[in-house]
């Protein structure tokens, strides 16, 4: 359909529109041309209002290949000459793909769930054995174990020891009471360097303990419910997944076991007190480990303090999230249902004629009566031709020979006939079928038949009522193809045909809600057909 | 360079009076733009051809938002100049 126009038919036609002589025409253009041409290199950009504008851009050195002899050739660095249209005519060049937004490609989709089944699986082994054995996070005395894990293995024994003993010994009236660090000044004669690593090291045991805590408590309120997994947002996902990587590299360090429940359940203020008690007893490096551990407190206050504001408030989310959760999503469901019924119902008696004909008068009453399935379809033949002649001669505004109007006048009225005995006895004609395929789509499809891909709303318009979505027809479905001439020599019957079809299509994407497509589509039935 | 510009030098070197010039600027714009509209290329004398082309979609990546986006196809016009403003550029230098 596109046709090439080239100096001397641009020429007439501009010497036409114009109302000059063709010489004239041909020197405007000229000047025209050279204006362009010298402002654009002189000063590096050259605008036409209305049409576009010309930049010049340098391109540098490059490599590139010889063709045809394949040697490799350096292309010497040039200037290039740019256009850039104006965003209307952009817009009207492309006003068939006007609606198309780009759209996200989600490859990671499927990974989620199954993380979110892991962590899921995990919340319920972590908290089982905690909730029930501790009633008081029990960080300090954790930290102090891990502590001393790292310090030395006989602490480990130390603290076996003391649990043994602790078991049969009475309670301590003071908790977690220690010495001022004042022991620092004295240090052990066992092992000076390694304290102050160590002091070191419990700083981010502490820290990665503490993390360990926060996330079993955010845990808590979560496990048993149904609604885990949807309530768990990302934040969350990640702190299990640091989580996780803790607990991997304390396994490496062959101590991860003490980590689970089972040293949770083994853990108690009163065993730490175990620890005061046998002060005497290893004196030099109780002291030292005192003093790392004096630092440690300090840390685990502060830590303490922050995550009392954390956890309550990611409590209060979850708690607020399962109230709305469960009614909003009721809610939600019974306005589809309600929405549904409605549209069903008296949807096009709401949306469909009255909306339409509103916005494009006759024409368009002639689109519901094309339509088989409309009821009535025997009194309309002669009003048809008669609204749908009378539009395409208003319509065609440009000025038409006298002969070529004759002849459209018995053209319109054949084909009249013919529209009507397709849409009315369903394909009792000889039209063609094809299926579609939902691979290359109506638009490419055609491409195919007619050559021009924009004459897909024949397509749609002949198959399918506006209810139909156009961007979700389905894979196989028969498609009769409507007989039109070649693109390019359409009647005034066929180009009003066209605009029913768009305006069809213009409806049926108001009716699966795409406002913006339907306004590009009713828009585009006001000129298009004029160009065919 | 702006419109009255662009009137003004076509009408010294024409001989026209702006009104008529811009009238028949006016009447040239609208017919390229009629004719890009109708998928037609147009080729204009001295300056090049101007044509539609459709750009297939493609996978875009945004490197901020670490996002793969389908861009939708699209009608471009191109701009191909003539041999004539080629070689005006060659001459230009750099």
């Amino acid at each position: 359909m596109s046709k090439k126009r080239n100096g001397s038919e641009l020429i007439g036609r501009f010497a036409i529109k114009a109302g000059i002589s063709t010489s004239e025409a041909k020197s405007f253009i000229q000047a025209l041309s050279e204006i362009v041409t010298e402002v654009a290199i002189s000063e590096g950009k050259a605008t036409i209002t209305g049409f576009g504008r010309f930049t010049i851009s340098e391109v540098a050195d490059r490599e590139g290949t010889q063709p045809g002899t394949g040697e490799s050739i350096i292309i010497p660095a040039h200037k290039r000459i740019n256009f850039t249209p104006y965003k209307k005519l952009a817009e009207m060049v492309n006003f068939v793909h006007e609606h198309k937004e780009a759209e996200e490609l989600n490859t990671e989709e499927g990974k989620k769930p199954e993380s979110a089944a892991k962590n899921n699986g995990n919340t319920d082994t972590h908290t089982s054995g905690e909730r029930i054995n501790t009633p008081v996070p029990p960080e300090l005395n954790r930290v102090t174990k891990n502590e001393m894990e790292k310090n030395n293995n006989s602490f480990v024994q130390l603290l076996e020891e003391i649990e043994a003993q602790t078991n049969t010994q009475a309670k301590v009236k003071k908790p977690l009471e220690f010495k001022p660090p004042e022991l620092s000044s004295t240090p052990a004669t066992a092992q000076p360097v390694p304290d102050a690593h160590a002091s070191e090291n419990t700083e981010k045991e502490a820290l990665l303990n503490e993390l360990e805590q926060l996330i079993q408590q955010k845990k808590k309120p979560l496990t048993g419910s149904s609604l885990d997994v949807r309530i768990e947002d990302e934040e969350k996902l990640d702190q299990k997944k640091i989580f996780e990587q803790e607990r991997s590299e304390s396994a490496e360090e062959g101590k991860g076991s003490k980590f689970t429940s089972s040293e949770s359940s083994l853990d108690n203020p009163t065993r730490v007190n175990g620890t005061k008690k046998y002060l005497p007893v290893e004196e030099g490096l109780l002291k030292e480990f005192m003093s790392s551990m004096d630092e440690l407190n300090m840390a685990i206050k502060s830590i303490n303090a922050n995550k009392g504001r954390i956890t309550s408030s990611t409590n209060n989310i979850i708690s607020f999230d399962k109230k709305i959760f469960i009614p909003g999503s009721f809610i939600g469901v019974m306005l589809l249902l309600i929405s549904g019924f409605l549209m069903g119902t008296n949807a096009d008696r709401i949306f469909g004629q009255g909306f339409v004909e509103r916005i494009s008068g006759p024409s368009v009453s002639s689109t519901q009566t094309n339509r088989p399935t409309t009821e009535q379809n025997k009194p309309i033949s002669p009003q048809v031709a008669g609204i749908m002649s009378g539009n395409a001669q208003s319509s065609s505004t440009e000025s038409v020979n006298a002969s070529d109007l004759s002849n459209t006048a018995e053209e319109r009225q054949t084909l009249a006939n013919r529209m009507e005995n397709t849409s009315t006895s369903s394909g009792s004609s000889t039209s063609e079928s094809v299926r579609f395929r939902s691979e290359i789509g109506l638009y490419n499809m055609a491409q195919e038949i007619y050559g021009n891909p924009r004459l897909w709303v024949l397509l749609f318009e002949e198959n399918f009522s506006t209810s139909q979505n156009p961007d979700d027809i389905a894979d196989g479905t028969t498609l009769t193809i409507p007989n039109v001439a070649r693109p390019g020599s359409f009647s005034e019957l066929e180009k009003e045909r066209l605009r029913i079809a768009l305006l069809h299509v213009a409806q049926a994407y108001e009716n699966a809600g795409k406002r913006d497509l339907a306004q590009s589509y009713r828009s585009a039935s006001v000129y298009y057909p004029n160009t065919m | 360079m702006n419109k009255a510009r662009l009137v003004n030098e076509l009408s010294t070197q024409l001989s026209l009076t702006k009104n008529d010039t811009e009238e028949r600027l006016a009447h040239l714009i609208d017919l390229m733009c009629q004719e890009l509209k109708q998928q037609n290329t147009i080729q204009i004398p001295g300056l090049g051809q101007f044509e539609t082309r459709e750009r297939a979609s493609y996978v875009a990546y945004n490197p901020h938002y670490k996002k793969k986006m389908r861009v939708p196809p699209k009608v471009i016009v191109q701009f191909t100049p003539t041999k004539a403003v080629k070689e005006e550029l060659k001459g230009a230098g750099l």
